[in-house]
């Protein structure tokens, strides 16, 4: 009898995980649908012949959902402004069609390739963590896809030799590059001391500081590291207090940044503070007072006065709501870059269905945008002076030098 | 330099021992670690926290705040510990791992993720005495640990309560034999350690920020330190503690900051290899 009534329950638990399973598989197909008529009433019913489909992959589910749908959001609203206006040059409307790729590179591939094979695309857009833009931008390298990363920031994506990639959004090398242009030139700064985290993130950014200095005249004096979760940072400040450095060099998250101001000012070191990797809301909640004159260094800045950074900040704000970051700016800039490049390609008569021809419209880009001019290299890596900001009275103050 | 050091270590090895005193008073009364140590300091700190943040005087906040830690490791101990006491040594080390897991994601849900701000007790901004710099903050915590790891000395050697709660830790049969309620001493033991820890937590907060996480920045050392000076005894927690802290900033200075945490678990070894029971503890033999 017990097992009888064992059996029952088991089966029907069985059941149930199966049915549960078809719920959650069906609601997938039906986002995916939903992906293919864009809810934009405007681009839904256009026609995919005479349109260019442009492709987005980013995470909409699990762990990485927020910057994935930030992403998305960005991407969209650029999309629908061009389409309101005509289409590209006035002719062409874009079809947007996305992914969710869960942040797993596996799903990345699979539904990068679903929107090669299935959708057409003209065109991609993602993914935002490094890993997945690694495994999909082999997807678009086959079929000869122009794809633009707006988010992923891991150095080697530029470094493979794919003519078909390109990144809009800052790695090191470029904080470094404003970073250290900024030491020199306007603190006149002869050495340097570094104090970074011990992860990937620090340490990669040390090699690449270091590197840089030479080019930029700058000695390093002292190189110090702290651990992820660190409190105390008595140690390495003192270190580099005694070495005479005219600058400190900070590659590091918020929590660890506020308690290094916080030290430096009991500690009385006035040594000119500048850095990245710690430009969040929170850093002036934790630091307060402390981190008043904190230099850092970012692609975009909603306190940036430019009238394309205020549209940019009020219309995404009216759309979505507060809580963005970088990426926003930068994807929505990606869109602009692929119309413009689609554009010229129109006016010069080329045929821009042909990835090739298209790729090399983008290399010769020159865009004004929200992140400011964007320009590209021959490895497709973005090429931008960045903006250096000091925090003034918790607020965040564009340097002018 | 090398004294500035020394300093900088003494005042983190001043917290280290406060929190070794706490994990040794529980093994002392149950023969084992507490890993749910660290979060109760951790939400004793948050407590601290929200009832000065809607506007409970600084002071009366952390007497409230170390009430309700006390509360909580009273709780902890009667439908915990007395729950699974009885069952096996390994139920027991298990269930505080999962009560420190349920502590820590609750204080997720109630509080957030992200580290906040801590007021301070006292002002971090040092004296400059002979060119060397101690911050008020620094000496503060140093008293606080010594007057409290005194004051718990003479509790357990020269109060019957203490001396009490002494024989129930070491002897539980024959303390019960001669009229000691074994159960009711435990749980004082418990509710004593949680306010222990929550004073540590308050002093640590100011300068790490009070976060769902502290207590994993704190606890391995706490426990290293409670270790190295021999587990079960007050004052080789705070040799152990204070010995972790000084290892730690001398490490960091003349070898490297990236080793800095190894520093404390490498002389930890070497200590345990040369004499297994810690610093302070003699050897017991096991009599049959």
């Amino acid at each position: 009898m017990k097992k009888k009534i064992i059996s029952v329950l088991l089966s029907a638990v069985v059941c149930a995980s199966l049915l549960a399973g078809c719920g959650s598989d069906s609601g997938q197909d039906k986002k995916d649908d939903g992906g293919s008529s864009t809810p934009a009433a405007d681009t839904a019913d256009v026609d995919g012949e005479d349109a260019f489909v442009l492709g987005a992959v980013a995470p909409l589910s699990g762990s990485s959902a927020v910057s994935g749908q930030v992403m998305l959001n960005a991407v969209q609203m650029a999309v629908d402004e061009i389409n309101e206006a005509g289409g590209i040059n006035g002719e062409l409307p874009i079809k947007l069609v996305y992914e969710d790729d869960e942040a797993v590179p596996a799903n990345s591939v699979t539904v990068t390739q679903k929107l090669v094979e299935q959708s057409k695309i003209n065109a991609l857009i993602g993914s935002v963590p490094s890993s997945c833009t690694l495994a999909n931008m082999e997807i678009t390298q086959k079929a000869k896809i122009p794809h633009i990363t707006s988010c992923s920031s891991n150095i080697t994506i530029t470094q493979q030799g794919n003519p078909y990639i390109y990144r809009m959004t800052a790695t090191d090398a470029t904080h470094a590059k404003t970073l250290l242009k900024y030491a020199t030139e306007a603190l006149g700064a002869k050495t340097c001391a570094m104090i970074n985290e011990s992860s990937d993130f620090g340490m990669g950014a040390y090699n690449i500081v270091e590197e840089a200095c030479a080019d930029y005249g700058l000695e390093m004096v002292a190189h110090e590291i702290y651990n992820s979760g660190d409190t105390d940072f008595s140690v390495q400040l003192t270190k580099m207090q005694q070495t005479g450095a005219d600058v400190f060099i900070l590659w590091g998250y918020y929590t660890e940044t506020a308690l290094i101001c916080q030290q430096m000012e009991q500690y009385g070191i006035d040594t000119p503070l500048i850095g990245t990797g710690y430009n969040s809301p929170e850093l002036t909640e934790l630091g307060g007072s402390a981190v008043d004159g904190l230099i850092l260094t970012t692609p975009f800045d909603a306190a940036d006065p430019a009238e394309k950074v205020q549209t940019f900040d009020k219309q995404y704000t009216e759309l979505y709501g507060a809580g963005y970051d970088q990426n926003a700016p930068q994807s929505y800039d990606a869109v602009y870059v692929l119309a413009d490049a689609v554009t010229r390609c129109m006016n010069d008569g080329a045929d821009w269905r042909d990835g090739d021809v298209l790729t090399e419209y983008i290399r010769q880009t020159e865009l004004d945008g929200a992140t400011g001019i964007t320009t590209f290299d021959e490895t497709g890596e973005m090429v931008k002076d960045l903006l250096v900001i000091e925090i003034e009275n918790g607020e965040h103050k564009i340097v002018e030098w | 330099m090398l004294i500035q050091q020394l300093l900088n270590g003494l005042t983190n090895g001043s917290i280290y021992a406060l929190m070794a005193v706490g994990v040794t008073m529980v093994y002392k009364a149950l023969g084992m670690l507490n890993f749910a140590h660290g979060d109760i300091l951790m939400v004793g700190t948050f407590i601290c926290l929200t009832l000065y943040s809607v506007g409970v005087p600084f002071a009366l906040a952390i007497i409230l705040s170390i009430v309700s830690a006390s509360i909580l490791g009273f709780a902890l101990e009667r439908f915990v510990i007395r729950r699974v006491e009885f069952s096996s040594f390994v139920n027991l080390l298990i269930a505080t791992v999962g009560v420190s897991y349920v502590l820590r994601n609750l204080a997720m849900v109630v509080w957030g993720t992200s580290p906040q701000l801590f007021p301070n007790i006292f002002s971090p901004t040092p004296w400059i005495i002979g060119g060397f710099m101690i911050s008020p903050r620094t000496l503060g915590t140093i008293i606080i640990s010594l007057v409290i790891i005194f004051l718990l000395h003479l509790f357990f050697t020269k109060v019957k309560l203490g001396k009490c709660m002494q024989l129930a830790c070491s002897d539980p049969e024959g303390a019960a034999m001669m009229g000691i309620n074994v159960s009711h001493m435990r749980f004082l033991t418990f509710g004593i350690s949680a306010a222990l820890a929550c004073i540590a937590g308050i002093l640590i907060a100011p300068l790490s920020y009070a976060r769902a996480d502290m207590s994993a920045i704190v606890g391995m050392k706490a426990f290293a330190a409670a270790i190295l000076g021999g587990i079960g005894n007050l004052w080789g927690a705070l040799l152990g503690g204070v010995i972790l802290g000084v290892v730690e900033a001398l490490g960091a200075t003349y070898i490297s900051t990236a080793y800095k945490d190894a520093f404390s678990f490498i002389i930890l070894f070497v200590v345990l290899y040369v004499k297994p029971t810690g610093l302070l503890n003699k050897r017991v033999e096991n009599k049959l």
